[in-house]
């Protein structure tokens, strides 16, 4: 059964090397293996004892990746389901290890697997037996790793049942990825550096690091080198304990059935036809956003990762960055919402069934993104602005935000149109962001990429002034901002009109092949 | 603009509600549909028949604007499809198979986009939505977003998101599949309603029985050509529609010799 699933994964596996999802993989085996050489150029340079804390650092931000990156649509569908095999006459424990014999069979444990072979030549540095010791201990913290994915995505099906707990899943994926971008403030807070890249990390962090279970391959390869064996067996028997747990863990939710998704409004609704063809479009995107728990999640994610980021310097009397809250967040929501036609899939049909409406398709998805996201992004922006009173910061949310916002709702949906995803149709997904949110993580670092290209002339103006102390330059950022905001937002969503207009059918043809 | 091509096709069209020319579509090396030639006269009610992948869906997703093919025309009461969609589209009713909708969208809702979409004026469109869900039998699923409609559920609201705007010709791919008998009943109903009315409907189903029963005329697919159209009673002669298809489409007569293996 084991060798069956993991055969039926590497054929789906090859199948999906084609096409855009190709591309996305790739895009992320990529970005996944600069990581590696980062991590290898970590765990050989300086003194070992610091490439030690650094390499603890970044198996933690591997971690938390994996244990963020399904609850955020980072690819967590194999293409096989339990689902799929209930009618199987076939004893559980094969099931359960060959649904993770396929998990482990992909290019994130690959890639993942190559990355933390760093702590081999760490090992390596130290003396040959670390570093044997370490080729186990990378081993099982894979499989460690995979299964926490696993566990991940079986909890979200299992309680995404509602809009609250849409929302409220969505919190602890955001907590954790955003003090993991800002780890520094922990590490400032114990006396630490800002820079721990450059300096080291204080030593209550590294000694945290190696607590956490992304660490103990580390502390395995170290004590082997000091020659403590209890703590060697110990390090690498509790990676493969905690590996088994999660897998029993992972095996008890699999077999509860996920939670249905919110198919019932609670009112009636209005008799009253909407306005115009524009309000049609507008309102259908509205209550899409409302009724939609993926988009739910997602939303709740940005919010809490704003909030989070923000806040978390707090701790060590930092109260600059409150005032950008609001542009955090509207960076977060507009990278997690480029997949707008691939998610409604082919119900495209109906917009080309009725040509001349691309344009008012299109405008009105616009309007219905901004609708969702300047009201928090205003409000949390002001908010902080008033609770910091930080006044420097005016001129650098008031340029970039209008930036943010315009670019953003211009970029959503071009990128929607122009590079449509794998992802199952709404009337055959479950409503777990975990298997059915599609493979959008390379979306996501696609979006960012292309709004830090639209705001780059307006921060440059606000860099440079701030730098020479020139205020007429710092607030040239703010008009520039908001004009570059318009003139974005109305170019890239022309482009993408034109585009549906002129290719509808291609894209309904691509969206309708998952 | 196509002035030349198009005046002496659409005088040589006449009375046809749906004519495909030629049209041919390729998926890689495989040709899906292969140069489908088609005339559905104008107040017929056509069942296109055809094995499983004869290509039925295919040619009506390019018939109706849905699939761009690779050769051929689409006409719709003498328009292409494909040089005047605007035109051609306003007078079709399509219910495609198997695709979604806006499911977060009721039923009410749902009907109300599209009907505003398709630019009809908010007080035509409030009666007939009414009218619509009330003959479809989709009242009771008022507060349901299509995403919870069971499978014939999906079907009726999709039959009236084809019909809302009145149109002059419905395509209707596989529209009684999972449908329960009442449902089909009534739905069979509208449908020749629909056609003595003077209106014109092309259905694609895999059930002989049904197609005869509700068709006049027939065009039989098979390995994505029309092997034989033409009024029902010319198409099958003498012997049941069911019989003359399996001839035209050959298939192999069990022997009773295979799965010997089974129940064994």
């Amino acid at each position: 059964m084991v060798g069956v699933l993991i055969d039926l994964r590497l054929t789906l596996l090859r199948r999906s090397f084609a096409g855009t999802q190709g591309y996305s993989i790739g895009f992320g085996a990529l970005c996944g293996l600069a990581g590696a050489v980062g991590m290898f150029w970590l765990a050989t340079r300086g003194t070992p004892a610091r490439a030690g804390d650094l390499l603890g650092l970044t198996l933690a931000g591997a971690l938390v990746g994996w244990l963020a990156g399904p609850a955020l649509g980072g690819g967590g569908d194999l293409g096989i389901r339990r689902e799929h095999l209930t009618l199987l006459p076939v004893r559980r424990r094969d099931l359960i290890l060959g649904l993770y014999g396929a998990a482990l069979t992909g290019v994130g444990p690959a890639v993942t697997l190559i990355a933390s072979t760093a702590l081999v030549a760490y090992g390596a540095r130290l003396g040959v037996v670390p570093a044997l010791v370490g080729v186990p201990a990378v081993i099982l913290l894979v499989l460690l790793l995979v299964a926490l994915a696993r566990l991940v995505v079986a909890t979200l099906g299992a309680v995404l049942g509602s809009r609250p707990s849409a929302a409220l899943s969505a919190l602890p994926w955001a907590v954790l990825t955003a003090g993991m971008a800002q780890c520094w403030v922990v590490f400032v807070a114990l006396g630490g550096s800002a820079r721990p890249f450059a300096d080291g990390l204080p030593s209550a962090a590294a000694r945290t690091l190696r607590i956490l279970p992304s660490g103990w391959p580390v502390v395995a390869v170290e004590s082997a080198h000091r020659g403590d064996w209890a703590l060697v067996a110990a390090a690498l028997a509790g990676l493969a304990v905690l590996a088994a747990l999660v897998l029993l863990a992972w095996a008890c939710l699999l077999d509860r059935p996920a939670a249905a998704p919110v198919s019932r409004v609670a009112r009636r609704t209005s008799s009253r036809p909407p306005g115009s063809a524009f309000h049609a479009v507008l309102g259908k995107e509205l209550r899409t956003w409302w009724r939609d728990l993926v988009r739910i999640h997602y939303l709740s994610f940005a919010l809490v990762y704003g909030l989070v980021f923000v806040l978390m310097p707090l701790v060590i009397r930092i109260s600059d960055l409150l005032p950008l809250a609001g542009l955090v967040v509207a960076i977060m929501i507009a990278s997690s919402s480029a997949h707008l036609y691939s998610s409604d899939g082919t119900a495209l049909w109906m917009t080309l069934m009725a040509p001349g409406t691309e344009r008012i398709d299109v405008r009105a998805r616009q309007v219905a993104w901004l609708l969702v996201v300047a009201p928090p992004a205003v409000l949390l922006t002001l908010a902080g602005l008033v609770g910091a009173v930080h006044w420097w910061t005016l001129p650098w949310v008031a340029g970039l935000l209008p930036v943010v916002l315009g670019a953003g709702s211009g970029l959503v949906v071009l990128v929607s149109v122009l590079v449509p995803v794998r992802m199952a149709d709404p009337h055959r997904r479950g409503g777990n962001p975990g298997e059915d949110g599609g493979p959008v993580g390379g979306l996501v670092w696609l979006m960012l990429g292309l709004l830090a290209v639209a705001a780059a002339p307006t921060a440059w103006l606000l860099y440079q002034g701030t730098r020479a102390g020139d205020s007429t330059m710092l607030w040239s950022a703010t008009p520039v901002g908001v004009l570059s905001g318009l003139l974005l937002g109305w170019v890239l969503g022309r482009l993408a009109h034109r585009r549906l207009a002129a290719g509808g059918p291609e894209l309904l043809a691509r969206v309708g092949r998952a | 603009m196509n002035d030349n091509s198009s005046r002496p096709a659409e005088r040589a069209a006449g009375s046809a509600a749906l004519r495909l020319t030629g049209l041919t579509k390729r998926f890689g090396h495989t040709t899906a549909v292969d140069s489908v030639e088609l005339t559905v006269p104008a107040g017929s009610f056509f069942g296109l028949v055809g094995p499983n992948g004869a290509g039925k869906t295919t040619s009506l997703s390019m018939a109706v604007g849905l699939l761009r093919p690779d050769a051929g025309r689409a006409e719709i009461f003498g328009v292409d499809v494909w040089q005047d969609p605007m035109e051609a589209k306003r007078q079709v009713g399509v219910l495609p198979d198997g695709l979604a909708f806006p499911e977060r969208l009721t039923g009410r809702e749902l009907l109300g986009y599209f009907g505003r979409l398709r630019g009809m004026p908010a007080d035509v469109l409030a009666g007939r939505i009414d009218e619509l869900l009330r003959v479809l039998d989709l009242e009771r699923a008022e507060r349901t977003l299509v995403l919870g409609y069971s499978a014939g559920m999906r079907k009726k609201i999709g039959l009236a998101t084809a019909l809302l705007h009145a149109p002059r010709l419905l395509v209707l791919d596989e529209p009684f599949e999972a449908v329960d008998p009442v449902s089909a009943a009534s739905i069979r109903a509208i449908l020749r309603r629909f056609v003595a009315g003077g209106g014109s409907v092309v259905l694609s189903s895999h059930v002989m029985a049904l197609v005869e029963q509700v068709c006049d005329s027939v065009g039989v697919m098979h390995r994505g050509r029309v092997v034989t159209a033409g009024p029902l009673a010319e198409v099958r002669g003498d012997r049941s529609l069911e019989e003359r298809f399996v001839e035209l489409v050959g298939a192999p007569v069990p022997s009773g010799e295979e799965l010997s293996w089974l129940a064994s």
